[in-house]
């Protein structure tokens, strides 16, 4: 089996996002994670939504899909559905996937299609230069946002847990071995993974600065952010049939996922659970697609005999 | 061979929604297609679950037919609003179909429960064979120890109309047996029941009237024929053309499609989709069909206002594909969710931002639902386009009587692919021949990138000025390619005398009602016509058009549309003027004499508008606030009139 770099996922062409952007931190730790797991680049497809993050998929050397805002999840699961071989990975911002896309993430918790969503949330529209996006908290105001945002900030670990994700995970893009990591683990679970990676945006977002992820504006430096396996959090289901075991840990990611807004910041793995996947689902109704993908299938010209005796 | 004398059929059943209208007529017309008649067929019911009116035309002849007649022979009323119309309403909306039963026909109806409104048959100069349909049900439950429990399965109604009005055409009860048992494949002891039922009702009727009626006339003894409606014609093609790819979001009148696929999918290995709206359901199949898998997506009108941005999506990737279906109903917005129309076409060809290629084809009768919805498929991926079919509720729903579709005519060609181990290979090079090889993810050297943004050779992000160019030329010069090679004859296709002064132009399903006049046995039109069926809708077909209509001294465009959206594009492209246009916008398709009507109408008063409904020329600015009136006035006068009921299943029933 061939080894693969880092460098074999980058392609060469030029990165057009600012200097010192958060999504360079992600863009490197898909990347690693996808070398540290060994996957030919051509068997990757990356799908990204429209945005800043939209133009991830440029950036990497695998099959890459700059498809519509919002529109992720559906391209995500038409590309798994062709080809279950495919290693499928979404990429897009927080209003791509919680806002205009929000219909379309919480359908895909619930079909539990293997695949990864990477999220890219830094709290704003940053292309459009700046507006608060689904994230942002009910009072907050960066410098691009002409008023403080009057809504309710979406909880995006509460929803892909009530949605149905099978693998859900927040991550910092600063620390990108860590990004690397969690985005590994997320490849690896069959199911439908989510990772909600904060990241920071040093052109419009004032509020959550790098400094203010790591605390140094507090008196007492205290970092917001901190690693729930590090505390002692598991959230792993470690046996899939005890709904008491399902309910702990949901309950549990639920509370961590609220820590949030206590001014707490807790990556790594909330929930995690061994369900049935789409694929599967889909294997129980047509037991001839496990030889092998549907794109390598001879569908092509089968008898309508069947039909028509049943028209007969 | 003896040339029969031409004869059919008209049989109608109506009833309430939920009280098997649909079912029985589907039997009705299984027989007569298994008798070897030619059948056609045509479904109008609202858009409600239980309780509102719903009738089902079948058609039978010893000749082709491709229309429903508004006369009928036989009526099977399992209401009293299928006879006298829903005049219990505060605001009623029909007068009912005992006024559409021919001098001398026949009507069935349930004399228990047509209270005083009775009276009201004796207007009409017909055949009345009135019976209480519960004391029968009743009788015919005690022959198999069920006696007195005729309200417990009321919801058998249905089958005592069916038995009875096949007893009254004295058909072969062999024949109605089997189909009452495939009606109940998969429940043995109902079918055993309903059978019973079927057989009482058919004798009882039998006995007492059976005498009355001459024996219905003699079939062509068709053999070996299929009945098909046009949501199965459309997934039997998917499944042959090998689209393994359906993603789609419920929605009248499309959803049959999607579920008919679903009964057979593992046979065929299609990946079928229940979405969580329409956005998700065509993105899905652009993805598929990126993906390497032939791709599609049913919906209607207000699903497809959903997709323009996937459809310029799948278009500036170039995708091969996906193949949206639209089948229209009445619009705007909700409009009338179950009635016809052929409202879309504008939205279909101008869906989006920008320029775009795209094609779109409306077949306009089964055959060409199925062998259109085959070709397509080819069509997407040698242009590696985008594609929309456009059909209509009135075919969709209509069940026909037809032969097995030719499957040695059809062919697979994917187009265009990437071969391993090409050098530098990308996905949109300019290499000349407008189309580029495509890879399919997964294949090794051949990764590409591809953006809704404007994009380079390799699919990467570009705003230069000389790439736009170029960028553009190489996909807009996909629909000259498609004029040039998709033969003329299949552009448009031309009917009847193909030098006669007057041109008829239509599209889609008011084919079946003209071809059945052209072909009448005696003329019918004040004068002869060639008929231009407009089949590819976009890129136009200029050249092919104006070929057909050389030497026309007047065009008559006929559309189930207000605005007259098929003549508006033939005055764009052709700049040939269209002197009529017979429109109907009421959400019912055109019947035979109404495109008669509309026909002659355009022939001997020529003008620019010429509204059909309810079988009459109307005046669109003042014709439907009177009869809206006229209904009002009507209820004023009428004995009162019983709302109807719908039985409910077994276990629901005290």
């Amino acid at each position: 089996m061939p080894e693969y770099k880092i460098k074999d996922y980058k392609a060469t062409i030029h990165n057009d996002w600012c200097p010192g952007c958060g999504d360079f931190g992600i863009l490197s730790g898909i990347q690693m994670a996808l070398a540290d797991l060994g996957l030919p680049p051509h068997e990757v497809a990356i799908i990204s939504g429209i945005g800043c993050s939209g133009k991830a998929s440029h950036y990497i050397q695998a099959y890459g899909f700059h498809t519509l805002h919002g529109r992720v999840v559906p391209n995500a699961t038409g590309m798994k559905l062709a080809n279950h071989d495919l290693t499928v990975i979404g990429v897009g911002g927080d209003g791509d996937g919680y806002g205009i896309g929000g219909g379309h993430f919480v359908a895909g918790g619930r079909r539990n299609l293997d695949f990864t969503y990477v999220i890219f949330n830094n709290d704003i529209y940053a292309l459009t230069k700046g507006q608060a996006s689904p994230t942002i908290g009910k009072g907050q105001r960066t410098k691009s946002m002409p008023e403080a945002s009057i809504y309710e900030p979406i909880n995006p670990v509460a929803l892909a847990l009530s949605a149905g994700y099978s693998f859900i995970a927040r991550s910092y893009a600063l620390d990108v071995r860590y990004t690397a990591r969690i985005i590994a683990e997320a490849i690896k679970h069959p199911g439908s993974a989510v990772v909600d990676v904060h990241q920071t945006c040093p052109a419009f977002n004032n509020l959550h600065t790098k400094t203010w992820y790591e605390g140094l504006d507090r008196e007492e430096k205290e970092p917001r952010l901190y690693k729930l396996e590090e505390t002692g959090y598991d959230g792993t289901v470690h046996d899939p049939d005890d709904q008491g075991e399902i309910m702990e840990k949901k309950t549990a990611a639920i509370r961590k996922a609220y820590e949030l807004e206590e001014g707490r910041l807790p990556i790594g793995v909330f929930y995690r659970v061994r369900t049935k996947t789409l694929e599967e689902h889909l294997l129980d109704k047509m037991p001839d697609l496990a030889g092998q993908p549907l794109v390598h299938q001879d569908i092509y010209q089968r008898s309508l005999e069947p039909l028509y005796q049943e028209l007969s | 061979m003896v040339t029969e004398h031409r004869q059919d059929l008209s049989w109608m059943i109506g009833g309430p929604q939920g009280s098997g209208v649909n079912s029985t007529a589907e039997l009705y017309a299984k027989v007569l297609t298994r008798l070897g008649y030619y059948v056609f067929s045509n479904i109008e019911y609202h858009s409600n679950i239980k309780g509102k009116h719903s009738y089902f035309r079948v058609r039978a002849a010893n000749y082709p037919v491709r229309s429903h007649t508004e006369e009928v022979d036989l009526l099977v009323a399992l209401d009293e609003e299928t006879l006298f119309g829903d005049f219990y309403k505060t605001y009623p909306s029909h007068r009912g179909h005992a006024r559409d039963v021919k001098p001398g026909g026949m009507v069935v109806y349930d004399s228990g429960e047509i209270g005083e409104a009775k009276s009201l048959l004796e207007e009409y100069d017909v055949r009345t064979y009135g019976f209480p349909f519960l004391e029968v049900l009743n009788e015919a439950l005690d022959t198999i120890g069920k006696g007195g429990q005729g309200k417990k399965y009321n919801i058998m109604n249905n089958t005592v109309a069916y038995g009875a009005s096949m007893g009254l055409l004295g058909l072969d009860f062999d024949e109605v047996e089997r189909s009452v048992r495939d009606g109940f494949k998969k429940k043995p002891k109902v079918a055993d029941m309903n059978v019973v039922v079927a057989r009482y009702a058919y004798e009882y009727m039998q006995e007492r009237h059976g005498h009355e009626v001459p024996p219905l006339f003699g079939s062509p003894g068709l053999s070996d024929r299929i009945m098909i409606k046009g949501t199965q014609a459309v997934g039997m093609a998917k499944f042959r053309a090998g689209c393994g790819f359906q993603s789609y979001y419920p929605i009248s009148p499309a959803t049959d499609e999607s579920v008919y696929l679903e009964q057979h999918q593992d046979q065929y290995l299609m990946t079928i989709m229940q979405t969580e709206d329409e956005v998700s359901a065509i993105n899905m199949a652009v993805a598929a069909a990126h993906g390497g898998v032939r791709s599609s997506t049913s919906t209607s009108g207000p699903g497809f206002a959903l997709m323009p941005e996937g459809m310029g999506f799948a278009s500036i990737t170039e995708a091969p594909g996906p193949v949206v279906c639209i089948y229209q109903r009445g619009g705007p917005s909700t409009g009338i969710p179950t009635r016809t129309e052929q409202g879309d076409l504008r939205m279909a060809i101008h869906a989006g931002q920008g320029d775009y290629p795209l094609i779109v084809l409306a077949p306009g009768d089964i055959e060409e639902y199925f062998y259109d919805t085959h070709e397509i498929f080819n069509l997407c991926d040698k242009y590696q386009i985008p594609a929309i079919m456009l059909y209509d509720k009135y075919l969709a729903s209509s069940y026909v009587s037809s032969a097995r579709f030719d499957e040695s005519r059809l062919q697979v060609d994917r187009g265009s692919r990437y071969m391993p181990g090409t050098p530098n290979y990308q996905r949109y090079q300019f290499d000349g021949s407008v189309v580029s090889p495509r890879a399919i993810p997964g294949q090794e050297g051949g990764i590409f990138w591809t953006s809704t943004d404007e994009h380079q050779e390799d699919g990467h992000i570009t705003e230069g000025t000389g790439n736009r160019l170029a960028m553009m030329h190489k996909r807009m010069s996909k629909l000259e390619l498609i004029l040039k090679h998709y033969p003329g004859e299949k552009q448009v296709r031309v009917f009847g005398d193909p030098s006669a002064d007057t041109a008829i132009i239509s599209w889609g399903s008011n084919k079946g009602a003209i071809l059945d006049i052209l072909e009448a046995e005696e003329s019918v039109l004040p004068q002869a016509v060639r008929f231009i069926q407009v089949r590819l809708m976009h890129p136009f077909p200029t050249r092919a058009l104006r070929k057909a209509l050389e030497g026309a001294e007047s065009v008559i465009c006929v559309e189930q549309n207000w605005s007259a959206q098929l003549a508006g594009l033939v005055q764009e492209h052709t700049e040939i003027h269209v002197d009529s246009k017979v429109l109907k916008f009421d959400g019912r398709p055109f019947s035979y004499e109404e495109m008669v009507l509309g026909l002659t109408e355009a022939m001997t008063r020529p003008r620019d508008r010429i509204v059909i409904s309810d079988n009459g020329i109307r005046d669109e600015a003042t014709w439907g606030r009177q009869e809206v009136q006229e209904l009002l006035r009507e209820k004023k006068q009428r004995p009162k009139q019983k709302p109807t009921s719908v039985p409910l299943p077994p276990g629901y029933n005290r």
